[in-house]
């Protein structure tokens, strides 16, 4: 089935920071810094371009959740996109994966298997999304050039997610170029 | 000094899928994820009050920040950096030029943002690619602990990549 995708990311941080001066009763210096970044990308393969996504939410177990990318799989059982088509991602341009819970330990851990997806450097290697806790990649380069994650069958195609402790719910947003 | 800080964050994440395939509709998909957050002043659940950020260019070179009683890096008021914890860590390439990547981490040392369960030999590190992005958020009590000289230091490479790179990053903590 033919689809076309377009992606919008923004992005705001903002913090305020106010200092007490001695002497200066009537005023409140303060230092305001807000970042704010906004990008699209258009339906397609190539830079700053992505053509399917793969959403869901879910609880994680202290057992694990495998993902495959190459084909689609959530603990080896077969998912589709929303229109029923096999997803085969070979380029990641965003993962956004947001912890629900509220309950201090329930942290996810991410990543940390040999097959894992491009994300940090060492098979063992994690990040712990902590209960509120988001991670969040935005790769909008081209995968031949190497300039996003680039997932192969077997080789670099899996986010593990393990839990902490309990069963937090998770939210996740994967997309990328098939 | 008395200071104190507010931080928000929001992050909206949309995208629209569309079959193409069929004659008298066009069947889409909408996902719209939004995150808005905020961390109060102080140093418990869901605060900080401490803030570093810089805009800079990192030349075939490292740099490292070191937000424990640091001798160099200190915050928009002058003071020092001295966190005891870390809520945000978020890094920005503004280089868009393929293959100028900035790499974060990779020294023992570290923050334990990312972790290892072989720290002893293997130092996590996470590429951000040309335009590209890593946000990581943590409100919770704890935070990503800072251990002063053993996991406290936040280190940016572009030898890897070669390229003379311009990146923002922002490190949001608290003091104890």
């Amino acid at each position: 089935m033919a689809k076309t995708m377009t992606t919008s990311m923004e992005l705001k941080i903002k913090t305020n920071y106010t200092k007490v001066v001695e002497g200066t009763e009537l005023s409140t210096p303060r230092e305001v810094m807000s970042k704010v970044i906004s990008d699209t990308l258009a339906s397609g393969e190539l830079i700053d371009q992505a053509e399917n996504v793969w959403h869901d939410q879910f609880t994680v177990p202290v057992g694990g959740v495998t993902i495959d990318l190459v084909p689609m799989q959530v603990d080896a059982g077969a998912v589709d996109d929303v229109f029923g088509d096999q997803i085969t991602f070979d380029q990641i341009k965003c993962l956004l994966i947001h912890n629900h819970s509220v309950t201090s330990g329930e942290y996810v851990g991410v990543f940390g298997v040999a097959q894992s997806m491009e994300f940090i450097s060492g098979d063992t290697d994690t990040i712990r999304v902590h209960p509120g806790g988001i991670l969040f990649l935005w790769a909008p380069g081209l995968g031949g050039t190497n300039d996003c994650p680039t997932p192969g069958a077997g080789a670099n195609d899996q986010i593990e997610l393990v839990s902490g402790a309990g069963t937090p719910l998770v939210d996740i947003v994967i997309i990328g170029c098939e | 000094m008395a200071t104190s800080l507010a931080s928000s964050l929001t992050v909206i994440l949309k995208t629209t899928l569309k079959s193409t395939g069929v004659d008298l509709s066009v069947p889409e998909d909408v996902m719209t994820k939004a995150i808005t957050d905020i961390l109060a002043d102080g140093v418990a659940l869901d605060q900080a009050d401490v803030v570093y950020h810089d805009k800079a260019t990192l030349n075939n070179n490292t740099r490292t920040i070191d937000v424990h009683t640091s001798a160099t890096e200190e915050d928009p008021w002058g003071l020092a950096i001295t966190m005891a914890k870390i809520k945000c860590v978020f890094l920005h390439n503004l280089n868009t030029a393929a293959g100028e990547y900035i790499e974060l981490g990779g020294v023992a040392n570290a923050p334990v943002v990312f972790t290892s369960s072989a720290p002893a030999a293997e130092f996590p590190i996470h590429t951000v690619h040309p335009g590209g992005i890593l946000l990581v958020w943590n409100p919770s009590l704890a935070g990503w602990a800072v251990a002063n000289n053993t996991g406290d230091v936040l280190e940016l490479d572009t030898t890897g990549s070669g390229a003379s790179v311009d990146y923002e990053i922002v490190i949001i903590g608290t003091s104890t």
